[in-house]
């Protein structure tokens, strides 16, 4: 590497890491909870920003090279990150919630998914995306990304207004994320990216069978493990290899890493366990900065020159807001004990951190050659944040008349 | 321990079987290092576990899981898979060495300070002796020396010794975290092989320059290796100063997750410190030292609250420099490798023993200082592979023999400390730091 090089590698890297620190100042965090937005919306366009700028021909610091050289990081943090939703997947918590939340969650995510399945079909059928380019695949990938509602705004609401109505919102955010990784989950059987990625050839309920004895082989094993962790660093260290070894055997078997992940926790968090807040703060110490980071690298391949990338993202994110705000009038008249449709659509239309997760999953299955329509799905999610953020907001100042729904 | 044994044999089936669906030719970039990354700390974890059980270092288990799961053995930890692995094990060494720099506070140690020295430097000096004559005899039974006569032979000699001569911070460090060891013996072991380690780098800068002079390659590179050294020397020190002053701002400015903010920083420095030829090891030491003595934060805080990291650190950083051994070549040096391990434990005892009655420090304490001085990790292996990969024809025969030597020291070493630590009754008097940490970092 030449000098110049060097240096602009070392400042880049610099620069990141000061806007990394600054995103976790307490500071910070505290405003982000008080504006209650998303975490894209709040703090994560700087490193967005930033990966493009990296990636940028003149500056040239996320170049392909080390693009490649952070890969593992980046298969860890998806890995991370799915482990960490699973891990809130409580059997007994959610059986003891009532039949409303049910009614939610099929609204808000059946709702938005069949939308955005078909507008973005529409649109990337204009594009000229067709079967054979991974219409469906890229189709399914979006309307994932769609039903992923925001738990911070959800938290936000039960935090204000307590009772069960914000228990159900609350647990309704959560379980969206799931069905959004769940997505991705079926688009890794069903859709497999290329045969050649593994010495098997199995039909795609085979693949479906795998991934889910996969999950819950390796939750079988974090749970043997981490409970007989004797100190908190044991636990620790547990925690990453189990995380660290599940994302690298569903990357050998080209399964997706953070549905495997997911999988895994879902089954050590319905096992019984000693600690279980303190094992939920553990996974939540190193979330934000693995998401930061992990920004910058969604955004090193963040393209925003592309007309295609941009009118599938007006697509997307029109879709998904209308069907949420359709599904929250639906499940608002369904179910009495909900908030007003209006308050429910304030919640479920901020997009959550796991849309960018699942696309970049679905990307990273791929390996280096992700297909242009994937790099559109990818600038969708990220504006599709922006745009329904500020519909949301837009939603909570308009005066609420007296006795309406 | 059946538990460990399952728990390892579980790893071990899932990993090889998952290893098994990969063809050949097919791209698993990222993946390998990914699952390497899992299978190492975890099967790092149970063996070091079954080591305690059976009484001996987890770092013995962690430096033999690497040997037995490597590819030189098992082949279970592929070669690319450790190349992978390399930006994280950069990573290690900086934070051991940053924990090592943390615990020297030079305000409490000035009083005992000339004990140190002339402790340390008579066991350095007399291992250097010691070595020195056992390369100058060895050298004509190694294939590709056995021609060199005169200066030439006088300056491998001296080259040689002055690697071998290597001690290791992280191993010291690494025992006295897994035994909560304090006191006397602690303190003396981790100044003197800190102190010892700074000299024997900038040793190696002259010796190198001696080599390039009596051994010309075409290019002319006999002065730019001082050169070259000493910027390397000065540059990790002076990125090392930067590093300090940041954490310290970090700490005093926002403080929250501590541990994971420093960890951040040393992947920067090994990531760009990798490309300007820093050390990581100086870098850190010299980080840690600043923090404890040259600024308003306290040393023992940090390792407090980046103590979450350290566990995963050593079991990662030992098992990878494990798998780096290769049996094979081991095998063929071994008979010389065993004479030279003698030879350098003889006179760093005898050193140390000379040194310490020199100052008159207290016998029990002098008769285990030496068990400190005998393991050998990071910096010799650093050290002994700028030797294996020189221009120079007898590079890789010299090379395989310093890496030899390092291996016994590497796997006795630590068994050995651990004992003198035990029998000097410091084991376990550490307050245990763990239970603190996660709940200040996570606000």
């Amino acid at each position: 590497m030449d000098p110049d090089a060097v240096t602009r590698v070392t400042l880049a890297l610099a620069l990141a890491l000061a806007l990394a620190v600054l995103g976790a100042h307490p500071r910070v965090r505290e405003w982000e909870n008080r504006l209650g937005a998303p975490v894209l919306v709040a703090v994560g366009l700087p490193f967005l920003a930033l990966g493009a700028i990296f990636a940028s021909p003149r500056v040239g610091v996320l170049n392909a090279k080390v693009l490649e050289d952070l890969r593992p990081a980046l298969d860890f943090g998806l890995g991370w990150m799915g482990f960490a939703l699973g891990s809130r997947l409580d059997a007994r918590r959610l059986e003891a919630l009532p039949r409303a939340l049910m009614t939610l969650l099929v609204a808000q995510t059946v709702v938005p998914m069949v939308l955005t399945a078909l507008v973005c079909g529409a649109a990337l059928t204009a594009l000229r995306v067709g079967v054979a380019d991974g219409l469906v695949r890229n189709v399914l990938l979006l309307c994932g990304c769609a039903a992923a509602s925001a738990p911070v705004v959800a938290s936000r609401f039960r935090r204000r207004h307590g009772g069960q109505a914000g228990e159900i919102v609350e647990e309704a955010a959560a379980l969206d994320a799931i069905v959004s990784l769940a997505t991705l989950g079926a688009v890794s059987v069903y859709l497999r990216p290329d045969a050649s990625l593994t010495s098997w050839t199995l039909p795609p309920s085979a693949w479906l069978l795998l991934l889910a004895g996969l999950g819950a082989v390796l939750g079988l094993l974090a749970f043997f493990t981490v409970r007989g962790a004797r100190t908190e660093t044991e636990e620790v260290l547990l925690i990453l290899g189990t995380v660290a070894i599940s994302a690298g055997a569903a990357g050998y078997l080209a399964l997706s890493g953070p549905v495997v992940c997911a999988i895994a926790g879902a089954v050590l968090a319905n096992l019984p366990m000693d600690d279980r807040p303190g094992f939920r703060r553990l996974l939540g110490m190193v979330e934000r900065p693995l998401y930061l980071v992990f920004l910058v690298i969604v955004g090193a391949s963040w393209r925003v020159d592309e007309p295609e990338a941009w009118a599938l993202a007006l697509a997307f994110a029109g879709a998904r807001v209308l069907g949420k705000l359709a599904a929250s009038i639906v499940a608002a008249q369904a179910e009495p004990t909900l908030p007003r449709w209006r308050e429910l659509a304030a919640i479920s239309i901020p997009q959550g951190p796991v849309a960018i997760a699942v696309i970049v999953g679905a990307a990273s299955l791929h390996g280096d050659g992700a297909p242009a329509a994937i790099r559109w799905a990818t600038h969708a999610v990220i504006v599709g944040a922006f745009m329904s953020e500020a519909v949301a907001r837009g939603l909570r100042r308009i005066p609420v008349p007296r006795g309406s729904g | 321990m059946t538990r460990s044994v399952l728990l390892l044999a579980c790893v071990v089936a899932l990993t090889l079987a998952t290893r098994s669906f990969h063809p050949g030719d097919a791209d698993v970039t990222g993946t390998g290092a990914t699952l390497a990354l899992g299978f190492v700390l975890l099967a790092a974890f149970y063996m070091g576990r079954l080591f305690h059980a059976i009484g001996l270092p987890h770092l013995t288990g962690y430096l033999l899981c690497g040997v037995v799961f490597g590819p030189g053995v098992a082949g279970i930890l592929s070669t690319p898979m450790l190349e992978d692995l390399a930006l994280v094990k950069r990573v290690a060494v900086g934070l051991i060495a940053l924990l090592a720099g943390c615990e020297l506070n030079l305000h409490a140690l000035r009083p005992r300070i000339g004990r140190i020295l002339t402790v340390g430097g008579a066991a350095v000096v007399c291992a250097v002796v010691f070595l020195f004559v056992f390369f100058y005899c060895a050298i004509p039974y190694v294939a590709a020396t056995a021609a060199i006569t005169g200066f030439p032979r006088v300056v491998l000699a001296l080259m040689g010794a002055n690697v071998l001569a290597a001690l290791s911070p992280a191993v010291i460090m690494g025992i006295l975290t897994e035994t909560r060891a304090a006191g006397p013996l602690s303190e003396t072991s981790l100044s003197i092989v800190v102190i010892a380690d700074m000299f024997i780098v900038v040793t190696y800068a002259l010796t190198g320059s001696l080599v390039g002079h009596a051994f010309p390659v075409p290019g002319g590179a006999a002065e730019s290796v001082l050169r070259e050294l000493s910027l390397h020397f000065g540059g990790s020190m002076a990125a090392g100063g930067v590093l300090a002053a940041v954490v310290t701002v970090y700490a005093r400015r926002v403080g929250d997750r501590l541990g994971v903010f420093v960890f951040g920083l040393l992947f920067l420095v090994a990531e760009a410190g990798h490309s300007l030829h820093l050390d990581p090891l100086l870098t850190g030491l010299t980080a840690g030292l600043l923090i404890e003595n040259a600024s308003p934060l306290d040393g023992a805080a940090v390792v407090r609250r980046t103590e979450a990291a350290t566990l995963p650190t050593f079991a990662l950083f030992f098992t990878v420099i494990g798998a780096e051994v290769h049996l094979d070549t081991f095998a063929r040096v071994a008979l010389l490798a065993a004479i030279g391990a003698a030879a350098r434990a003889a006179g760093l005892y005898g050193g140390a023993r000379i040194g310490a009655r020199l100052v008159g420090v207290d016998e029990a304490l002098a008769r285990r200082i030496p068990f400190g001085l005998f393991p050998q990790a990071g910096i010799a292996l650093a050290l002994a592979n700028l030797v294996i990969t020189g221009p120079y024809a007898w590079s890789r025969e010299i090379g395989t023999l310093i890496l030899g030597t390092i291996v016994i020291n590497e796997m006795i070493g630590p068994v050995l400390f651990r004992i003198a630590l035990q029998r000097a009754g410091e084991v376990g008097v550490r307050e245990r730091w763990g239970t603190v940490t996660a709940a200040e970092d996570t606000a």
